[in-house]
């Protein structure tokens, strides 16, 4: 004889284990990342001593000031903008434009550069880097930003591009077909007619193409060597590696780091296009 | 004509800056890859095959990257569904799970390394208050258990991007597909198994794709927890390059590592293109 659960049973215990799971799930998110701002907020002494504390004891805010003041922050922090809001503004302005092109007029071997976008996407850092660092070291330009953001928008206007051609598909080009009967410049047919329409699709490409490069590591880490030219990623890795790690200050940096990257996803996701990702999986 | 050479103006500026900041500096590797000691050969190319260091980066990064993608996989699967079904909540908890995607993996490496501290980390100290073990782990101070930690970190940072993947895929499946199988008697189970897997299928393809390539291609978050170490254990293919580039300076043989990596992960892409049923020029 079995035994047989009514079904509204079922549907409590499947409810209940859903809940448990999204609680696990949460949870395993938000406790590194409290770790991280509880840390933060920890004189050093604390830190390591024993028995551990979760929470700390006194709060004290010393790791922040003490950020700006042994380690040129405010330099990582400025450079990490620049070179974020530069290579966002040239792979955003250049996708917008090669994405018009190709969906509304005739371009030759327009299969081949798609596929070329597409597949630039798929080139690792690891094989340019090299080149960069050699040519910014031949021409005096190691350990500058403009480096840096060059190396940024390699990455940067494949991918922009890529949004910028699933976004204009989802346009009809009868809208601004009307507009050439008007008598529209091309010119004033992208920046007049479709840039409005394509508003929510343009703040996602900036966005997404910020976070790439707020968050990049690798050339920020190769192409530099000065402190004064570092972003912040690499800043943050420079206070770990060293013996006796100051981890109050690193998480303070981090914080502060994550901060940007987490209001500018908040303002993404205002705008975001229901269809964002569909791109991704019919192309 | 008129129209042929407004398409061109308008690409031009894309493909020609791609054409400086990108192709000419893979050709430049590819170049470079083919200089040996004596002369121009597949010299770099050789000593990458019999390098053990190599081989072994090769291995561990292929080992690195089927456990990340199929970590990613199961929980992307678990979080979206979730997702889905708890829809009043979902604005909030999709940010908070894309959090690990959004900051550096810098940062989420350097959480890891700090939870991790065999003495003064939070997984330890839990560990040993609930008496589950006497002594402290050493996470990443042994081989094996490297290679576990920074497979658990990058699981941790990059499943937001598979998780919306696989949501997008979710939305998409008609409703009444749900309707017309709760009326025919199925199941929640029987609901997931042969109305959700089966339409689901070509986009779980994309995404482990896609994130095939993502991992194969990691370094940040390994490089901050472990740098490759302990030893060579944990030296990924893009670590194992980085330090030939520029910790040795031999650059040849890091341009033959990267040209490697460029082609598997081309070829990767290819196959991405070909389940978008686009075709190929």
């Amino acid at each position: 004889m079995g035994l047989r659960l009514r079904p509204k049973t079922i549907k409590a215990i499947g409810s209940i284990v859903q809940y448990i799971l999204i609680i696990i799930l949460c949870a395993s998110i938000m406790v590194p990342l409290l770790l991280m701002i509880t840390t933060s907020m920890k004189s050093r002494g604390e830190l390591f001593r024993i028995p551990l504390t979760i929470l700390p004891t006194r709060v004290t805010f010393t790791s922040y000031v003490q950020l700006w003041m042994q380690r040129p922050f405010g330099t990582f922090f400025a450079n990490s903008l620049i070179v974020a809001v530069a290579s966002t503004l040239i792979a955003t302005l250049v996708a917008v434009m090669a994405g018009f092109g190709i969906s509304r007029y005739h371009v030759p071997g327009r299969k081949t550069i798609l596929a070329g976008i597409l597949m630039s996407q798929m080139i690792p850092a690891t094989v340019i880097v090299v080149p960069f660092f050699k040519f910014l070291a031949a021409v005096g330009l190691y350990n500058s930003l403009i480096g840096l953001i060059a190396a940024h928008t390699s990455f940067a206007i494949p991918f922009a591009t890529w949004m910028a051609i699933g976004f204009f598909r989802g346009i009809p080009s009868q809208i601004d077909d009307a507009a050439i009967v008007d008598g529209c410049s091309p010119f004033q047919r992208l920046f007049i007619i479709v840039v409005p329409l394509l508003r929510p699709g343009l703040v996602a490409i900036a966005i997404f193409t910020f976070l790439l490069s707020w968050k990049e590591y690798f050339f920020a880490l190769s192409l530099a060597s000065n402190e004064r030219m570092y972003t912040l990623p690499v800043g943050i890795g420079s206070l770990v590696g060293e013996y006796g790690v100051a981890w109050n200050d690193v998480m303070a940096a981090s914080v502060l780091a994550a901060v940007p990257a987490i209001v500018a996803y908040v303002i993404l996701e205002r705008h975001l296009v229901g269809g964002l990702l569909t791109g991704a999986i019919k192309g | 004509m008129i129209r042929h050479r407004t398409g061109v103006f308008f690409t031009l500026p894309a493909v020609s800056l791609l054409g400086a900041i990108l192709v000419i500096p893979v050709c430049w590797s590819v170049l470079l890859s083919f200089e040996t000691d004596s002369g121009i050969g597949f010299g770099q190319y050789m000593k990458l095959l019999k390098n053990d260091a190599a081989r072994h980066s090769f291995l561990i990064t292929f080992i690195f990257t089927f456990f990340s993608v199929a970590g990613h996989i199961i929980l992307g699967m678990i979080s979206s569904l979730l997702l889905k079904t708890k829809l009043y909540l979902s604005k909030l908890w999709r940010i908070l799970l894309l959090i690990p995607w959004i900051i550096s993996p810098v940062i989420c490496g350097v959480i890891w390394r700090w939870m991790l501290d065999p003495l003064y980390g939070m997984v330890n100290h839990w560990l040993t208050k609930l008496g589950l073990i006497s002594q402290p782990i050493l996470w990443l101070e042994n081989p094996f258990l490297a290679i576990v930690s920074v497979t658990l970190a990058w699981i941790w940072t990059g499943f937001p991007f598979v998780m919306l993947i696989i949501l997008a895929g979710l939305q998409q499946i008609p409703e009444n597909l749900y309707e017309a199988a709760k009326v025919d008697g199925a199941t929640a189970t029987q609901r997931f198994l042969h109305v959700t897997l089966p339409n689901l299928k070509p986009v779980l393809v994309v995404a482990a794709l896609l994130d095939t390539i993502q991992c194969f291609r990691a370094f940040s978050s390994i490089y901050i927890m472990t740098q490759g170490g302990p030893g060579d254990t944990t030296n990924v293919i893009s670590i194992f390059i980085f330090k030939h580039a520029f910790d040795y300076f031999n650059f040849e043989f890091a341009s033959s590592g990267g040209v490697t990596m460029a082609l598997v992960l081309l070829f990767l892409g290819y196959l991405y293109m070909k389940s978008l049923g686009e075709e190929v020029a």
